[in-house]
């Protein structure tokens, strides 16, 4: 086996995992606070990827300033997602708001068939010209570059967020106890709406680094990478931060690992495998210490 | 002057009538009990206080404002606040954090300082153990953080739910001369407790509720020596 495409694998995963993590945040985050898988999470991904697509291609922005507008539009669509579908619901059956999410889920791919149109497009190759690093004789492309250094730079923004903002303090005690973060003042409505917001953003950033790395941007491309970030999300203790960005960084690795190893025809299969196993063995996730069901 | 006024109350659960034209008043500067057996609804009536449930019919008004219905955090910025049944402290978030929280709505940040500081003296145990995690503290220490934290607002009103619940003999006493000394310093108290008689005795009034409805009510000194009062709750 020549450890060269071993490596270069691994650097794929380690960049795609950054991806998954940067997604998995959003499923953790909400789930964390009103106990929802939002369904609709990999759709604000894609939504976030076109908005990204349009700043670059239609409106000749760079890619930063086109990153932010598309992860402020990505919140405001998590805000009203919320304030629409979810919030009304809040008294209800859990099964009715998961159900609803699959319905948001689904309306959000027809309505974006419907205004971008079904066709695959893709960046246009001016936004980032490829470069190749070596080092030795590995070989690292600065996309791989950018797209791991803008997840790690927006985890640690994260980060500072939630430990040392007002706001991101009441986001975890409103995660702990909702009805005594009411009792401190915290308007526990917004401090929902924010953490949509939040989770948008950093999906809408994964959507346009994954339609640079794949040079393709759909109406569906939200589903898979959605989906595997959702098992990394669980992989790591659903509600837990720190576990979704591990999860995601196992899901990236080990997706190309089983193409190195394996074969690319089952590189979609592992998170199914990953989700199994973890529902088998240890439902709480890896770094969740008990079962982290509330009433 | 009436700090609080609530006037025939109704609460629902469901199908359970929780509250039954509840009424009573508190006036600033009172230490006023509610007593009652398990179930007789004391707990109900301060979350309907403080905006945690909804009620069917009857008033709240705080410092002459109508507060009935009002969403929780808005009351809880009024300076009514509410040390909930079983401490609800922030398991995973360290003492200091809690005790921040509980300052949320505050904007004048010196004074905050200041008021972190008297919680500390005034629950020196809080301060050895300001960057533990709030889970991590024992019962009685948890109970003097969901104080301390309910300091934090600097309220006018603070309605208290059984503060000595579980605690050890030694640390009830330190609670209620807590309760005692946060008084004196200016905050009005509505004391919720099973422990009547040493609710009695740090009182100036009470209430006494049964199946939701208000049995009976005089000046602490009053239902100390009522033949009814001492049978049911002060152990005969
Ligand atoms: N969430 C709820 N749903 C349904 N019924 C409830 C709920 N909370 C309280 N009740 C019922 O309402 C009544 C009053 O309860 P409440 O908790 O106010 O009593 P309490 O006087 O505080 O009792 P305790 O001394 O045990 O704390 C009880 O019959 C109780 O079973
Ligand atoms: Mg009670």
């Amino acid at each position: 086996m020549q450890w060269q495409l071993l490596a270069a694998q691994l650097i794929n995963g380690i960049a795609l995992g950054s991806t998954y993590a940067l997604i998995a945040l959003g499923y953790t985050m909400v789930y964390g606070i009103i106990r929802l898988i939002n369904f609709a999470h990999g759709d604000i991904f894609m939504l976030g990827a076109y908005f990204g697509l349009i700043a670059i291609s239609s409106y000749n922005l760079s890619l930063i300033p086109a990153m932010i507008i598309s992860m402020c539009l990505a919140a405001l669509v998590g805000i009203t997602l919320d304030r629409i579908a979810y919030r009304p619901l809040r008294q209800s059956p859990r099964i009715t708001v998961l159900i609803t999410a699959i319905g948001a889920s689904l309306l959000i791919q027809s309505l974006a068939q419907l205004i971008f149109g079904a066709d695959y497009r893709s960046f246009p190759a001016k936004a980032i010209p490829i470069k190749i690093i070596r080092l030795g004789s590995i070989i690292i492309t600065n996309r791989q570059i950018i797209i791991f250094g803008t997840a790690i730079l927006l985890m640690i923004l994260l980060h500072l967020i939630v430990n040392y903002t007002k706001l991101g303090k009441a986001m975890r005690a409103v995660s702990m106890d909702k009805e005594a973060a009411q009792l401190m003042g915290i308007n526990v409505d917004r401090v929902i709406a924010f953490t949509f917001a939040v989770g948008s953003a950093l999906a809408a950033a994964a959507g346009i680094l994954v339609g640079i790395l794949y040079n393709s941007v759909d109406p569906y491309m939200g589903t898979l990478p959605g989906l595997k970030a959702f098992v990394a999300a669980v992989l790591g203790g659903i509600g837990i931060i720190p576990g979704a960005v591990f999860g995601g960084f196992f899901m990236g690795i080990a997706e190309n690992m089983v193409v190195a190893f394996g074969s690319s025809t089952y590189r979609d299969a592992v998170a199914f495998a990953v989700l199994i196993l973890v529902l088998l063995i240890k439902p709480s996730g890896l770094l969740g210490k008990r079962v982290q069901e509330k009433v | 002057m009436e700090l609080l006024k609530v006037q025939d109350l109704d609460v629902y659960y469901g199908g359970i009538h929780a509250l039954k034209q509840v009424s009573f008043t508190i006036n600033a500067g009172e230490i006023v009990t509610l007593i009652g057996a398990n179930g007789a609804g004391k707990s109900t009536t301060l979350r309907a206080v403080s905006g945690l449930v909804p009620t069917s019919s009857g008033s709240v008004e705080f410092k002459g404002v109508d507060i009935t219905n009002m969403p929780a955090h808005k009351i809880a910025g009024l300076k009514l606040t509410h040390v909930p049944e079983g401490r609800r402290v922030f398991a995973n978030l360290s003492v200091e954090v809690n005790l921040q929280l509980g300052a949320y709505l505050r904007k004048d940040k010196a004074q905050v300082q200041e008021d972190l500081e008297r919680v500390y003296t005034l629950f020196p145990r809080l301060a050895e153990r300001r960057r533990q995690l709030a889970g991590s503290l024992s019962g009685g220490e948890q109970q003097m953080l969901a104080m301390g934290r309910g300091l934090m607002a600097n309220p006018e009103l603070m309605l208290l739910d059984e503060p000595s619940m579980g605690l050890a003999p030694l640390l009830v006493r330190e609670i209620f001369r807590v309760i005692e000394e946060i008084n004196r310093s200016g905050t009005t108290i509505l004391l919720v407790e099973q422990n009547a008689k040493m609710a009695l005795n740090v009182a100036n009034r009470a209430y006494v509720l049964e199946n939701g409805a208000v049995k009976l009510s005089g000046t602490a000194a009053e239902l100390l020596q009522d033949e009814r009062v001492r049978k049911a709750y002060l152990g005969g």
